[in-house]
């Protein structure tokens, strides 16, 4: 059984400690070269963008021993912080994640809350009401995540089942254990990626018969394995084929992401399915570069989002075209390079490493 | 009489002890565990769910030693878990949105894989839309139940969406269907040994107490909401009153089989059949009941009259905390699952217990069958003979209303009268002549002196029969009537606040000294009653901190009348005093017969007063939440300050029972702040050790200090300025695009951000009065001294004395906005306040002194003199928001 409970305000304790010279010297080999021997962000690494410097504190992804433990562990996805749980032992890393967050500048202790989970080794899902994901989108009332041990959370509204997008952060806080319950989830990981910016259209489409209702079947959690199964349904309510969705963080040559594993089988017949999963960033856009597997659109700051398509199907602008036959299942694995960061990858990088991507 | 007679059965029955003992499992540090719902494997592991959304197993559940138990985590992260079955070793968990399987693939003890067996039912986002389970049908189908949700009123109960209010059935191949209709917090479902259905239901609107249910297809129980989702409805796109009863509660509506009396229930979790074979007692085939409010477990047995089920219940084991859910062990052990988070009820709130029969047999009714002669109550074991004569027994019977209101009382209590008692030949079973039972209604009887030859007392005196029918030998026709019987409505609730100041709404602490006092939940350590364990939550004020102060209101009070709720520890000691120097005593007197003035509810001493002792002891016990009401005249001084007239307690009352009445009190009591003034502060003891405090209110009456007195009088100087009707409306200048209209009584703003000012733009030193209303989520202000707003801005400037009920805006009704902030809501949305804001220009500053009914709440002087003079103004905040004003009046100051 895994500890579930993120135990705050040991920081405090943490911070008043003096690392030890064997931190010390793990610091040196580990983080300086980026963040440099005092921690200002002034390492000896040629970056795109300077490191994060500790003395100047706020961590985007939280500055509890817990969260600067998983960022150790794990790295940051789409950015050059590697992660450090092959190469260093928990509590080594749990050493340095005091040491960091003692270089910052003073914090008050959240007091302990008792009600935050946190993602260990294994994925968690986590049903509950949803908040709105962004401005002007709707909160669902059915709603579940699903974080994974890097520090992505995948959020779902399950009424249809229909990604609405994924954070990157501490996973989730239970406001709904205080009080009567029923009270909305609160994910505090950042959203990194919304689809078609949080309120997207029905995942499915049957030509000719229209949105296919995806109604949730189930989660599991096996491994490091996390997803979702669900059935496709046609307005009268028939089943035309069922899904499982396993989702996980994606890295690449180009960049770092996330990557939805579909596999789909229909219950019957033979027909063409579109799946809308693709969501590209915005109706208006076309690609800046694509092949047969790969497209990549302009975002913000000049870098690029890229899909990568692996697998059955055919990668369209803002779909997958896929033909089901009964007896035999089509799986195809639909990556999402992001634009988390300055490390996404730029149209020059990608065209010289065309074929890597992969 | 009844009522004191009830209280003396709650006290503590140590007895009880001798036949079922109580263990309490540990509970791992860090964990909370808030059990709803419980089974048990093939293997005799016991499996519960939680409201924390995770699945515990407890290996070896029936060891003698319950802190050596092993209890660990199988799956977590779902919605709730207020149902649990285990069918074929396979988990299900009904939560709040789906009804689950929970599998372990690998056999490694933790949960792999969830499916969604079915989820066909509507959530619409509201806390209230719990969903409770989850017993099987004799076919194999799960029953499960979905609360009414609450809209704007939280008192009633709606069906936004399907089927809440229903009772569902849903097959193990997911196909789910509406069972049964009329429900409103049905939080417990059992079966019986032949698959039948019994539900419990909690007391609101259209239930008057708490009632079990036995549920049959396609009937309706008779909460209204649910209809919304039947044929007739739906074909008709008709919507159920608020506040009519409809229609088919004349016609089709199915009683109750069992009505718990509200001193024994006032929350009722789920309830079990005792199909243990003897192994939990003489009790076989009756259903035990867990009640969480009272932390106890009740017993109930139903017979057959007419066709239908009805019948008596009983207090079986108290004291053992907030119990949720009761589930029978193989071996006849009963585990109760304990929580009461966001409910309230006697700690521990949450945990897991094991009640156990110790072997020894205790003297209880067994059974009680009703006759078309009165009773027949059948015992455990003979009586003396000649033990109990008619003069023994006290009866009385009574009926409820059926409205949309919170609850009923008991209503036409009726005593009656035993005329003869037969004992049987085996001495255990005893005929009751009692004339003059009616159908539709309760009967509840306390039997005295009844004990076996060996001088053994019976162990609980009393029962309470749900008489729907008299038998057909009775030669009575079947009555139609109801024990809940359809009353014409009262006025709506609107209004009901009126008048109330709710002095701990919102941020609890800011309208009061607190140093020490959290706002919090709290819960009885333990392992030690005399002390709470808080943690996170808002269900009480509790001097938990370090070296806790008094608890004392910012602002002074007259006369008035103060409602609040408090929970003591063991030894627990507290006070409150009303104006700061009169204390009502609280003490922890549980058991006590004997009660003095310094005893709980007693009014403690003066230097030469010898205080008033409480009239019965009313104190239920410790860790149990009591509500004290108390009605309070002020001392009267004139104008050299000679006293004219002495403090006078009107009334003081503790659940409802009166233990105080008329007393006059001459001088302040022990440990007042200080000597008798007209107005002062209301200050809860925080230093006698610790106390638990909740929901404090107070309003205020008129008297001759108050801001506030009555309609402004033109006499006084006070000049009316509510326009008479649209005409002169039309002359009130505006800012912004609101909407103002006027219905001959009341001015209204509605519509888009705006603001209406009076007229007259050059008023100085001024008080002004005004009646208003503000709609929930609704946002407005009442400015003196302001301009209005230019051309392209649109707030003007000006004092403005905030109105703000329940609008997400921390400054609430009282603030001076952004000097002086009040985060209490004083006032709750939909019901009509006096506003009074003085403003005048002193040596030192200009001071705005704003009252809310009477009391000032806010007094600032400004030493900047931001504003100088200008406009009287009302604000109408955004789309959405109304602001009702029934009257303005202004008077100007020398």
């Amino acid at each position: 059984m895994s500890a579930t409970f993120l135990a705050l305000g040991l920081g405090l304790v943490a911070a008043l400690q003096q690392p030890d010279d064997a931190t010390r010297a793990l610091f040196i080999t580990n983080c300086a070269p980026c963040h440099g021997e005092s921690g200002d962000g002034q390492g000896s690494t040629q970056l795109d963008r300077p490191a994060r410097s500790f003395a100047d504190g706020g961590f985007s992804f939280g500055n509890t021993e817990e969260a600067l433990l998983r960022t150790i562990s794990t790295g940051i996805p789409g950015t050059p912080m590697p992660g450090f749980d092959q190469t260093l032992d928990e509590g080594q890393r749990r050493a340095l994640a005091q040491l960091v967050r003692a270089l910052g500048p003073p914090t008050d202790d959240v007091e302990t809350l008792g009600s935050q989970l946190d993602v260990h080794e294994r994925p968690l899902v986590v049903r509950g009401k949803l908040p709105p994901i962004a401005e002007e989108t709707d909160e669902h009332p059915r709603g579940l995540l699903i974080g994974t041990p890097g520090g992505l959370t995948f959020q779902y509204r399950t009424d249809d089942v229909r990604l609405l997008g994924v954070r990157l952060g501490d996973f989730v806080q239970r406001t709904d254990w205080g009080g009567r319950g029923g009270s909305a989830l609160e994910p505090l990981g950042v959203p990194v990626f919304l689809c078609e910016g949080g309120a997207p259209r029905a995942s499915f489409e049957r030509p000719g018969a229209g949105d296919l209702l995806a109604k949730l079947s189930g989660s599991f959690v096996r491994g490091r394995e996390a997803g979702l199964t669900y059935r496709l349904l046609e307005a009268d309510g028939r089943v035309v084929a069922t899904v499982t969705e396993r989702v996980d963080a994606l890295s690449t040559s180009v960049g770092s992401g996330f990557a939805r594993h579909f596999r789909i089988e229909s219950t019957g017949e033979a027909f063409p399915l579109l799946a809308h999963v693709v969501h590209p960033p915005d109706d208006a856009t076309q690609p800046a570069w694509r092949d047969a597997k790969t497209l990549a659109f302009p975002a913000e700051g000049g870098v690029l989002r890229t899909i990568l398509l692996e697998g059955d199907g055919v990668l369209a602008r803002d779909r997958v075209h896929l033909s089901l036959e009964p007896g035999r299942a089509l799986a195809f694995t639909l990556g999402v390079v992001t634009t988390l960061d300055h490390a996404a990858p730029t149209l020059e990088r990608l065209r010289a490493e065309a074929g890597l991507a992969r | 009489m009844i009522l004191s007679l009830f209280l003396a059965a709650l006290l503590p029955q140590v007895s009880e002890a001798d036949y079922y003992t109580l263990e309490h499992f540990p509970t791992p540090a860090g964990e909370l565990f808030e059990i709803g719902g419980m089974d048990f494997l093939a293997d005799g592991r016991l499996v519960f769910s939680t409201r924390r959304g995770q699945v515990w197993i407890v290996d070896e559940p029936l060891a003698d030693d319950v802190s050596t138990a092993k209890i660990t985590l199988f799956a977590e992260g779902l919605w709730e878990g207020l149902g649990l079955t285990i069918v074929d070793d396979e988990i299900f968990v009904l939560q709040r949105t789906e009804l689950s399987r929970l599998v372990d693939e690998d056999g490694d003890d933790v949960c792999d894989r969830i499916d969604t067996v079915s989820d066909d039912w509507g959530v619409s986002g509201n806390y209230h839309e719990f969903a409770f389970g989850l017993p099987r049908a004799a076919n194999g189908n799960f029953f499960m139940a979905l609360n009414v949700s609450f809209g704007s009123k939280w008192w009633i109960g709606k069906s936004p969406v399907p089927y809440r209010g229903w009772v569902l059935q849903v097959a193990p191949d997911g196909t789910t269907r509406p069972f049964a209709s009329g429900f409103r917090s049905p939080c417990g479902l059992g079966t019986n040994a032949a698959g039948e259905l019994f539900v419990t239901d909690n007391q609101g609107d259209w239930l008057p107490a708490g009632p079990i249910h036995h549920v049959q297809e396609g009937r309706w129980y008779g909460h209204p909401a649910s209809l919304d989702w039947t044929p007739e409805y739906l074909d008709a796109g008709a919507k159920t009153s608020d506040e009519i009863p409809p229609a088919r509660a004349s016609i089709d509506r199915q009683p109750a089989a069992l009505w718990l009396p509200y001193a024994w229930s006032r929350s009722a979790g789920n309830l079990v059949f005792d199909q243990t074979g003897g192994a939990f007692g003489p009790f076989g085939g009756q259903m035990f009941v867990a009640e969480l409010t009272n932390g106890l477990v009740l017993r109930a047995d139903l017979e057959k009259v007419r066709g239908e089920y009805q019948g008596a219940c009983f207090l079986f084991r108290q004291q053992i905390g907030s119990v949720a859910r009761v589930a029978f062990a193989p071996d006849g052990s009963l585990f109760c699952g304990l929580t009461n988070r966001g409910w309230g009820g006697l700690g521990p709130g949450s945990g897991l217990a094991r009640v156990r029969p110790t072997g020894k047999l205790p003297l209880e009714m067994q059974r009680v069958h009703l006759t078309p002669e009165g009773f027949e109550v059948t015992f455990t074991k003979p009586l003396a003979p000649d033990s109990v004569s008619p003069a023994d027994i006290d009866l009385v019977q009574y009926d409820y209303d059926y409205w949309w209101e919170y609850g009923s009382p008991e209503r036409d209590h009726t005593p009656l009268a035993a005329t003869a008692t037969v004992l049987s030949a085996d001495r255990r079973t005893l005929a009751i002549s009692v004339p003059g039972i009616r159908p539709a209604r309760v009967a509840r009887a306390r039997l005295f002196n009844v004990a076996t030859a060996e001088g053994e007392a019976l162990l609980h005196e009393e029962f309470a029969y749900t008489v729907n029918q008299l038998p057909e030998a009775s030669g009575e026709p079947p009555t139609r009537e109801h024990v809940a019987r359809v009353v014409p409505p009262p006025p709506m609730r609107e209004g009901r606040d009126e008048g109330w100041l709710m002095l701990t709404w919102g941020d609890a602490l800011d309208h009061w000294q607190s140093q020490g006092w959290s706002h919090c939940d709290v819960d009885l350590d333990p392992d030690d009653p005399r002390r709470f364990t808080s943690r996170e939550g808002n269900g009480a004020i509790a001097n938990v901190g370090e070296a806790p102060v008094n608890f004392v209101s910012h602002s002074d009070f007259g006369d008035q009348e103060l409602r609040l709720n408090f929970m003591l520890p063991q030894g627990g000691n507290s006070g409150v005093y009303l104006q700061g120097r009169y204390e009502i005593q609280l003490l922890d007197s549980a058991g006590k017969r004997e009660v003095g003035y310094g005893d709980c509810g007693g009014i403690y001493k003066g230097a030469t007063w010898p205080g008033s002792p409480p009239g019965i002891n009313a104190f239920l016990g410790h860790g149990q939440w009591h509500r004290l009401t108390a009605s309070f005249r002020a001392p009267r001084f004139d104008a050299e300050g000679n006293k004219t007239e002495n403090a006078r307690f009107l009334w003081v009352d503790i659940d409802g029972v009166r233990v105080q009445e008329d007393v006059e009190v001459p001088e302040v009591t022990g440990g007042a702040l200080g000597a008798e003034v007209a107005r002062g502060p209301l200050m809860l003891q925080g230093d006698h050790g610790p106390v638990a405090y909740s929901d404090i209110r107070i309003k205020p009456l008129w008297d001759e200090t108050s801001r506030v007195v009555g309609r402004p009088d033109a006499a006084d100087g006070w000049v009316a300025l509510l326009p008479e009707d649209e005409d002169e409306l039309d002359a009130w200048p505006r800012s912004g695009d609101s909407i103002w209209s006027h219905d001959g009584d009341v001015l209204i703003g509605e519509g888009p951000t705006g603001h209406l000012y009076t007229p007259r733009g050059d008023y100085t030193d001024i008080e002004v009065r005004a009646r208003l209303k503000i709609n929930d989520g609704g946002n407005s202000g009442l400015y003196v001294r302001t301009a209005r707003a230019p051309e392209g801005s649109t707030w003007p400037a000006g004092y403005e004395a905030q109105v703000n009920s329940s609008f997400p805006d921390p400054q609430k009704t009282g603030s001076l906005y952004s000097l002086a902030p009040v985060l209490t809501h004083l006032v709750p949305p939909d019901t009509w306040f006096d506003y009074a804001v003085t403003c005048r220009d002193e040596a030192d500053g200009t001071r705005v002194s704003i009252a809310v009914n009477g009391i000032v709440i806010s007094d600032f002087l400004d030493v900047e003199r931001r504003h100088a003079a200008g406009h009287l103004a009302l604000q109408q905040h955004h789309e959405g928001s109304v602001i009702e004003c029934a009257g303005l009046w202004v008077r100007e100051l020398e």
